[in-house]
């Protein structure tokens, strides 16, 4: 394994430096995805490998100081995480032989292909990584190198905007994870996770508690959980499409993956109000994370939106897993995080398939506002069909795999309802459950209104018109990554299998999971679904009513018309767009938007108007509410202290005097 | 022989909703033209439409993709599969095993997933303003269907729709239940705005001020209109039936035989009927109310549930 491991570091290294030294051939973007592929198919050999043979194990590879050493380990939690970053990172460097085309024409493919296979390795790391130091290494690695790669549309300004806050975000979150790390460390002694496993159970309730907190914003940042999400929707859409799928569907799942590792390995027995609190914000983001994302009118800030939801999905798993497990219910507690570690892989796949289609629709037509678009579906078929499975998907309807995890959510949900052994975790299941389907429902609003404007009826602008069907490799890439969309749906039993030993790793016992029947027995009430049954009813029916009604009534007889509009021509400026398909959303739940509506009348008359203006600003509450007088505050506090930086020799002098005899005075005390 | 049994109840029962549930809609549109003195189509109207647009070619825009072709055998195909998963004469439903509550709610969720997604395809204005409409008010509808089943369910202790009319009256599920009544409301509210009825939706017009169902169909036609026609059909019928299921479970038989099996069909058409008549009622009753109250609508059937819920955790 460690061979294995030096390796797959040396292929990403020697991929970043081959773009480098490439710059001049035309090779240099391609000499990054291949050597990215390459890497990818090796990590999912070495994931697989450990899941399902077993063969993890631990190494140091680097002693930068005694007692400070570079630790790496592989069990299956990480190599299960290594898995979703395989996939989806071997689907995105087939995309990336396309899509990379256009950067490297405007000649920023060379820096960008290097922090491409850099920000696999950290990523690599971070799932490897056996000690607190490496961790915070790798995370800092992984945080840095994706807010580069965040800014290679650098010129302009809202890029720029957006990668600031996140790197300002992001190092926010860090410092919850010292503080955690640092509280760890000063109780047990030691950096390695293992030591932490072993003796975290054993610490004080109360510090426990804080560390939990600590952890939870420390990875609720980095997940993009509300109200930590801001600069989510910000640097997804601005990102290249890839970087933006490889963000949103791995850098993501990070997080989810430090939750994990932490609330289930280190922290040890529970308190039940850890569960209700990430139950309560998980079910927020989710439920307010879609709803913003639905009245976006671009695409990729949608889907940004819809990670938060997503996130906010898997944390409601983790909340359920951990609040059954303060119940004592094992069963259910593993069932819960089953499904919420499915729902992350799901999550990654269809994600990854919906970033790469806005990213062909952004290639073809550069914009990726709906508004603009229309009737892609006529101009590049594969995308849009390819596109449609990814947003059936994102939306949860059967036979896809969102379904079935998000059915395996909603049951472990439910569940905490129908044993509860107290009164208000009685009605908290069944109210996460509820806005689990709310947040569904938008989502698949959100959807319909995308695909919908963008991919069906009439080109509304010159662009869209023109457009052209993306490359092979691209359709490849994203083919491929649909493939699993259908098979985690139809036999969802492959992959609750592989994590099923995920999770036994972390100490569950765990339910009999069958390929085909999705099964959790031992209970007084058995929970069953069937999912091959649906596609299999779906065609039946479909090839039933077509066969009986050519047979009975002959074959269907269609001409073809003009759409109606009341007799006035026809005119692609009467489709719907994006953005009166959200009016009715923005008004329904007018009091998340605080809209601003103006309407302008010009002309003599108001009855007799000669132009109407009609304009509605719609801000979310957070930005609102919290950041802005935040930010308020911290620049007031900045502009205080800049008082003693008056650029006086003298004065630094002074300070510097102070400080010293303060010093020497407590040290005295001590 | 399990299997043939499973396959001969599933045969009955699509052959029962396919047959019944125009007729449904035959008795509404007659209980309101009777209500408002009129003498109304015939009782098997809805028949002899679907008859004749199901022989009629169609004419499908120039502008529209493949979506427009497939979605009508889409939609027919996902609500005669949702068909199987809910129990309508008999205690148990074919496929009750198989599937679950949340199979229904999401194969009907695809159903219209679709519908709103086709209406955008002809690239009119009343497809996409219809779509946008179902949409939104889904959200808040999609919650409430939730909410108010959830808390039915909440007395049995499971989503499985298998076996639930008896498990219902073995809880004291029935008048004297406080949570009974509050859920009951709140899923007549639910019943009206998904089967698209007044006050919610009217089904009856072609104005784009007041239409949101119909807006999504203005584009189909022929054989294409009355599969989707059917379709909405279908998915009225099945509502009421878990409806009854929900609220009237008393009557289905608990042992097999022939005499009680007629006498439980008898007593399904019958409760069907007389809540397709009380729908006929408050169609006529009441006027249809503005777009954007209804969520305040929905509101109040989450709100009804909710304290249902409560009710349910006291007692």
């Amino acid at each position: 394994m460690e061979t294995f491991v030096v390796a797959l570091f040396l292929i990403f290294i020697l991929g970043s430096i081959a773009s480098l030294l490439l710059r001049r051939s035309r090779w240099h973007d391609r000499a990054a995805y291949i050597s990215s592929l390459l890497g990818t198919m090796l990590a999912l050999i070495l994931s697989l490998n450990a899941l399902i043979g077993g063969a993890g194990g631990s190494f140091s590879l680097w002693e930068i100081a005694p007692g400070l050493v570079l630790q790496y380990r592989l069990d299956s939690l990480s190599s299960f995480f290594l898995l979703i970053l395989s996939l989806v990172g071997m689907a995105l460097s087939i995309y990336g032989l396309g899509y990379g085309k256009e950067y490297a024409d405007k000649g920023k493919g060379t820096l960008m292909g290097a922090e491409w296979n850099l920000f696999f390795l950290s990523m690599l790391l971070v799932l490897l990584a056996a000690d607190a130091f490496t961790f915070l290494f790798a995370w800092e690695a992984m945080s840095l190198i994706s807010f580069l790669l965040v800014m290679t549309d650098h010129d302009r300004e809202p890029v720029r905007k957006a990668g600031y806050l996140y790197v300002a975000m992001t190092h926010l979150g860090t410092l919850f994870l010292f503080l955690a790390f640092f509280l760890l460390y000063k109780e047990l002694g030691d950096f390695s996770f293992l030591m932490w496993e072993k003796l975290g159970p054993t610490l004080d309730g109360g510090l426990r508690s804080i560390l939990f907190l600590l952890l939870l914003i420390g990875f609720g940042t980095k997940g993009g959980l509300m109200p930590l999400h801001i600069w989510l929707p910000r640097a997804h859409p601005v990102a290249p499409s890839h970087v933006s799928a490889l963000l949103s569907a791995v850098m993501l799942k990070m997080a989810a993956y430090g939750m994990v590792r932490f609330f289930f390995g280190v922290l040890g027995e529970v308190s039940p109000w850890w569960g209700a609190l990430l139950l309560w914000i998980g079910g927020a983001s989710a439920f307010i994370g879609i709803l913003y994302g639905v009245v976006e009118n671009e695409l990729k800030r949608f889907l940004a939106y819809s990670s938060s939801e997503n996130m906010g999905l898997i944390v409601m798993g983790i909340g359920a897993s951990l609040l059954f497990r303060t119940n004592g219910n094992e069963l259910f507690s593993s069932f819960a995080l089953m499904a919420a570690l499915f729902h992350g892989l799901n999550h990654a796949l269809f994600k990854g398939v919906l970033f790469m289609g806005a990213g062909s629709v952004l290639c073809a037509t550069h914009t990726q506002n709906s508004n603009r678009l229309g009737g892609l579906i006529h101009r590049m078929p594969h995308t849009a069909f390819l596109f449609l499975l990814g947003g059936v998907a994102l939306a949860a309807f059967p036979p896809l795999n969102g379904f079935m995890s998000e059915w395996m959510l909603y049951q472990s949900l439910l569940q905490i309802s129908f044993s509860a052994p107290s009164f208000w975790q009685g009605g908290l299941g069944i109210l996460a459950a509820v806005l689990l389907g709310m947040a569904g429902a938008l989502a698949a609003g959100g959807v319909v209104k995308h695909f919908g404007t963008a991919f069906l009826a009439v080109p509304r602008t010159e662009e869209a018109a023109k457009a052209e069907e993306a490359p092979l490799s691209m359709r490849l890439g994203m083919a491929f990554l649909t493939l699993f969309l259908i098979l985690f749906g139809l036999f969802p039993g492959i992959a609750t299998g592989l994590i099923g030993r995920v999770i036994q790793s972390i100490g569950f016992k765990t339910g009999a999971v069958f390929p085909l029947l999705l099964v959790v027995p031992e209970t007084e009430t058995e929970i069953f679904l069937s999912p091959l049954l649906f596609p299999f009813l779906i065609f039946l029916f479909i090839g039933g009513a077509w066969a009986l009604l050519r047979w009975k009534l002959g074959a269907t007889k269609v001409s073809e018309g003009e759409t109606w509009n009341c007799g006035t021509p026809y005119t692609p400026s009467m489709g719907y767009t994006a953005t009166s398909a959200s009016h009715p959303l923005l008004l329904m739940f007018r009091p998340f938007f605080r809209l601003e509506r103006r309407v302008e009348m010009r002309g003599e008359y108001a009855y007799f108007p000669k132009g109407i203006a009609h304009r509605i600003d719609a801000h979310t509450l957070f930005e609102q509410f919290l950041y802005k007088p935040l930010l308020q505050f911290v620049l007031f506090l900045s502009r205080q202290i800049r008082r003693i930086q008056n650029g006086n020799l003298q004065s630094y002098l002074l300070y510097m005097i102070v400080t010293l005899i303060l010093l020497l005075l407590w040290a005295q005390r001590g | 022989m399990e299997i043939f049994w499973t396959v001969l109840f599933s045969g009955v029962q699509l052959f029962f909703i396919l047959l019944f549930s125009p007729l449904v809609q035959g008795v509404i549109k007659k209980t309101k033209a009777v209500m408002q003195n009129r003498v109304g189509p015939p009782l098997l109207q809805p028949y002899y439409d679907l008859m004749k647009y199901l022989k009629k070619d169609s004419v499908v825009s120039k502008q529209a993709s493949w979506l427009t072709r497939f979605t009508p055998y889409l939609l027919f195909a996902l609500i005669l599969s949702a068909g199987l998963f809910i129990p309508t004469f008999l205690p148990i439903s074919p496929l009750g095993g198989w599937g679950d509550f949340l199979v229904v709610v999401y194969l009907f969720g695809l159903a219209r997933f679709f519908t709103a997604l086709t209406a955008y395809d002809a690239g009119g204005s009343f497809g996409g303003m219809g779509a946008s409409r179902e949409m939104a008010l889904s959200a808040f509808g999609e919650g409430a269907f939730l909410f108010t089943a959830f808390a039915v369910l909440f007395v049995v202790g499971t989503t499985q729709l298998n076996f639930l009319a008896p498990d219902l009256l073995a809880h004291h599920w029935g008048w004297e239940n406080p949570a009974y009544w509050l859920t009951f409301v709140a899923m007549l509210i639910v019943l009206i705005a998904e089967t698209g009825r007044i006050p919610v939706d009217n089904p009856d017009t072609h104005l784009e001020l007041t239409m949101i169902h119909e807006g999504m169909l203005l584009e189909y036609s022929g054989r294409h209109l009355g599969l989707v026609h059917w379709a909405a059909m279908m998915k009225q019928f099945l509502f009421l039936s878990l409806f009854l299921q929900f609220f009237f479970p008393w009557g289905v038989p608990e042992k097999m035989s022939v005499g009680l099996l007629l006498l439980s069909i008898l007593l399904f058409l019958g409760k069907i009927f007389l809540i397709g008549f009380f729908l006929g009622l408050i169609e006529t009753l009441y006027a249809k109310i503005r777009l954007f109250k209804v969520p305040r609508l929905f509101l109040s059937a989450m709100f009804l549930a909710f304290l249902a819920m409560i009710i349910h955790l006291a007692l």
